[in-house]
């Protein structure tokens, strides 16, 4: 038997995101309820309904479920080709409610990083028996995260401090299929190639936080996760990848300078560093620390003593990881609606997220975030 | 400001309108590859050059289908490349009629006239060099003893042997298939008074049947007989010269009644081919698949398990050089089937393997249509098979194809490839397999 080896065609890139923002374990997505979102995440420390700040839910000690949708619209920008693609998220739901003297309790379930992305690429290969070009299309896809599903405690002492902690339990799935395909107009000429594989995750942090509202007019928060370890196990095998959760640490300014009107800032550092031993490729997450600032606005009057929230806001947050030696960000333009429902019973939140992320390798991407809230107080 | 409830209300029916309206749609890859490190699928393009039996066994088996199991009766009469003719028993000839209205009288015939065999062929299977070539059958009386040896037989085609002879028939017309009926009725006219000595004597009348082209002997013809309707003899039989008052129309049907001791072939050869000139002959070096009698080809793939299961292969091909056939008709094509065996391990031997076979479609292969007299190499993709052989144990499946033609044992074509055991290594066969290697991704 003699063997040829005619030719080792070029790779076709598989574990490939095709954009910047979905790089690595993910796009994180701020675990911002749709109500901080409007504000582009200034409000996150002292939200009840956004998991960073375990002491916020002391603050709105009515039992409440919340849930959110979140779909994004990107466009991708290289050279003279012009893609789009919209990524269905479910990144947020949490049920609160009060506990004795001024404590509260809250169980959330939100989305760390979303691994969401579908990446097609075609070549033409010879035909070698019908002398012709035939279109081949490899495919890679991936769906799943990491959550972070957070069991937290807190307490209000007096109207002016409260604080809280909380168990950050990390688990999730990165559902991948890796598929190639040939369009050939005679059938039974080839087959389609795919391969399965599924990465399971599954990690322990904490978290604490405390607010403090030293004067009517001036709020100022902070909080801190600390991440322990994770690991990634790949399919029903042995292999087990170790790594240590992302730590996270910011902090909150709130004025209320005139009747109606809330101004918020944050802070918010993140240890993106952590998740690079849980990887196997060259792929380099590195930390770092971004900012927003927005605005609450009391805006029209919904029947007799409710009115219609109004918000906007801007910032700018690090992506987890680093292209071609360029630490990724993105510039956020926020605005946003707060509509109470049945009386105070439940509000929607209605936000739009523009955000423009770091251009690398001529690569330019932007993005639409729409985030539609629902808080139910029964 | 105090806006109207209605306004909260469109305005919560238009959000929900546009949160339902975001079907994902996650496509991309404008951005690759420079947006896309980490693990990369590696696709290949092997071929392996099959040498002696490695990695594919590769061997003729012959011959199929048993004598007698033809379904048809092949004429064939092609100088240098086919003589085939067709053996037709009438072992039991009926020597008597009913006599009146009693069933149980038996007249038992003197006098026979009007002897004739009657016949049909199948019009599709006509074909001659030309289609103004006249065809003609002649008829032979072929009862020996010496049952199917072919040596005999054959020698028996001469004129003190010969009982008739057809009518010349115009080759267009017999193969015009455009008409209702597929098939076309013959009928020869028998020497009587050898039908009635055999119907006075041992009853047995067997008739060996050749297709000629008197005007053109240098062209050539094939057609077949079709086995249903049933040929028959009949005759006129009577008990006077002298008188017409007491006589019937007789008919008799096929039968075979040797060999005594083999009852399976005792029923197969109330007709079949007599094969003067054959299929090429067998060799180390060939793959022959048809002719007659017909001859399959079996492979059996031991490819490397890195591929066959651990990667994904996504096209396999089988390129087979041909060694041309000369002397075919013209047009004449033939159709290649890659039947999969299914049968494990337990079956042994390439002969026996070749009967545990299914339909091609089952694994949808396609066939192939292959030119004998052409020295074009013909490729035969059977990825679909190496998708069914994917981590299967040979204890459930030998992965094996047999590469046969349809109807087998009905048509002299054939086709002949080079074997692994071909002097010139580049014509033997190769296998060209494209596959995506399995590597582990998805960790970024």
């Amino acid at each position: 038997m003699r063997v040829f080896w005619l030719m080792l065609l070029v790779p076709a890139s598989l574990a490939a995101q095709g954009n910047v923002s979905t790089q690595g374990f993910g796009y994180p997505t701020g675990q911002l309820s749709a109500r901080a979102e409007g504000g582009a995440g200034a409000f996150g420390e002292f939200d009840a309904q956004s998991p960073i700040n375990p002491a916020a839910i002391a603050s709105d000690r009515t039992t409440q479920i919340h849930f959110q949708y979140d779909p994004e619209f990107r466009t991708v920008d290289v050279g003279g080709t012009h893609e789009s693609s919209t990524t269905s998220r479910f990144p947020l739901a949490m049920i609160s409610g009060p506990i004795w003297g001024g404590g509260a309790i809250a169980l959330s379930w939100s989305t760390l990083l979303d691994r969401t992305f579908q990446v097609s690429q075609k070549t033409l290969i010879n035909n070698y028996t019908a002398n012709q070009l035939d279109t081949l299309t490899s495919t890679i896809q991936s769906s799943g995260g990491i959550n972070d599903i957070r069991l937290t405690a807190a307490w209000a002492f007096g109207s002016w401090l409260a604080i809280g902690g909380g168990l950050d339990l990390f688990t999730g799935q990165n559902r991948l299929l890796q598929q190639v395909t040939v369009t050939d107009t005679i059938a039974n000429q080839y087959q389609q190639s795919q391969f399965k594989n599924s990465l399971s995750y599954n990690g322990v942090g904490a978290s604490g936080g405390i607010t403090l509202r030293p004067v009517k007019w001036l709020g100022l928060a902070g909080s801190f996760r600390y991440g322990g370890g994770i690991t990634v196990r790949e399919g029903d095998s042995a292999s087990v990848g170790h790594g240590l959760v992302p730590g996270r640490w910011g902090g909150g300014l709130l004025l209320n300078p005139l009747q109606g009107l809330l101004i918020s800032a944050r802070y918010d550092w993140e240890q993106w560093s952590r998740l690079n031993a849980l990887g196997r490729g060259d792929l380099q997450a590195q930390n770092g620390g971004g900012w927003s600032v927005g605005a609450d606005i009391e805006g029209p009057k919904i029947g007799t003593n409710r009115y219609v929230t109004l918000r906007v806001g801007g910032g700018n947050r690090p992506l987890p990881y680093v292209l071609a030696g360029t630490q990724i960000r993105e510039t956020d333009l926020s605005g946003g609606l707060g509509i109470p429902l049945l009386g105070q019973r439940s509000v929607l939140d209605v936000s739009v997220v523009h955000a423009d992320r770091t251009q690398v390798l001529g690569v330019n991407e932007k993005a639409f975030i729409l985030s539609v809230g629902l808080t139910i107080r029964p | 400001m105090t806006v109207r409830p209605i306004v909260v209300l469109v305005t919560i029916i238009g959000a929900a309108l546009a949160a339902a309206a975001c079907s994902e749609h996650l496509n991309g890859g404008a951005a690759c590859p420079v947006t896309c490190p980490g693990q990369n699928s590696e696709r290949f393009d092997t071929t392996f050059r099959i040498d002696r039996l490695y990695p594919v066994y590769d061997t003729t088996v012959a011959s199929f289908p048993l004598l007698g199991d033809e379904g048809t009766v092949l004429l064939a009469n092609i100088p240098h490349r086919a003589d085939v003719r067709g053996i037709l028993r009438f072992d039991s000839l009926a020597n008597y009629y009913p006599g009146g209205f009693d069933d149980t009288v038996h007249f038992y015939p003197t006098v026979a006239h009007n002897a004739l065999l009657w016949f049909t062929i199948n019009r599709a299977s006509v074909r001659a060099t030309r289609g103004s070539d006249q065809l003609q059958f002649f008829v032979y009386d072929v009862d020996t003893t010496a049952d199917t040896t072919v040596g005999v037989l054959s020698s028996m085609f001469n004129t003190p042997h010969f009982l008739g002879a057809s009518g010349g028939y115009l080759v267009s017309g017999l193969r015009d298939t455009l008409t209702g009926s597929t098939l076309d009725t013959i009928r020869i006219n028998l020497d009587t008074a050898v039908v009635l000595a055999k119907i006075r004597g041992d009853r047995k009348l067997r008739l060996g049947i050749v297709a000629v082209l008197p005007n053109s002997r240098s062209d050539g013809v094939r057609l077949t007989i079709s086995p249903t309707p049933a040929p028959f003899i009949r005759y006129v039989g009577n008990l006077d010269t002298l008188k017409d008052t007491n006589w019937a129309r007789v008919t008799s049907n096929l039968r075979s009644v040797t060999p005594v001791t083999d009852s399976m072939l005792l029923g197969r050869l109330s007709h079949y081919p007599l094969i003067v000139q054959g299929a090429v002959p067998d060799s180390l070096e060939a793959l022959n698949i048809g002719g007659m009698p017909a001859r399959r080809v079996f492979l059996h793939f031991a490819l490397p398990r890195r591929i066959i299961d651990t990667a994904n292969v996504i096209r396999a091909t089988l390129l087979l050089h041909p060694r041309p056939q000369p002397f075919q008709l013209p047009g004449d094509t033939v159709i290649l089937y890659p039947w999969p065996v299914v049968s494990s391990n337990k079956v042994k031997t390439a002969a026996e393997a070749t009967n545990f076979i299914v339909s091609n479609t089952i694994y949808s292969l396609d066939s192939v249509k292959v030119v004998p007299s052409a020295n074009s190499v013909v490729a035969l993709d059977f990825v679909n098979a190496v998708k069914n052989w994917q981590n299967i144990s040979d204890t459930v499946n030998t992965r094996s194809l047999v590469l046969r033609i349809l109807p087998e044992g009905g048509t002299p074509l054939e086709t002949s490839f080079w074997s692994s055991f071909a002097s010139d290594t580049s014509l033997r066969p190769h296998v060209r397999i494209q596959y995506v290697k399995r590597s582990s991704f998805g960790v970024p």
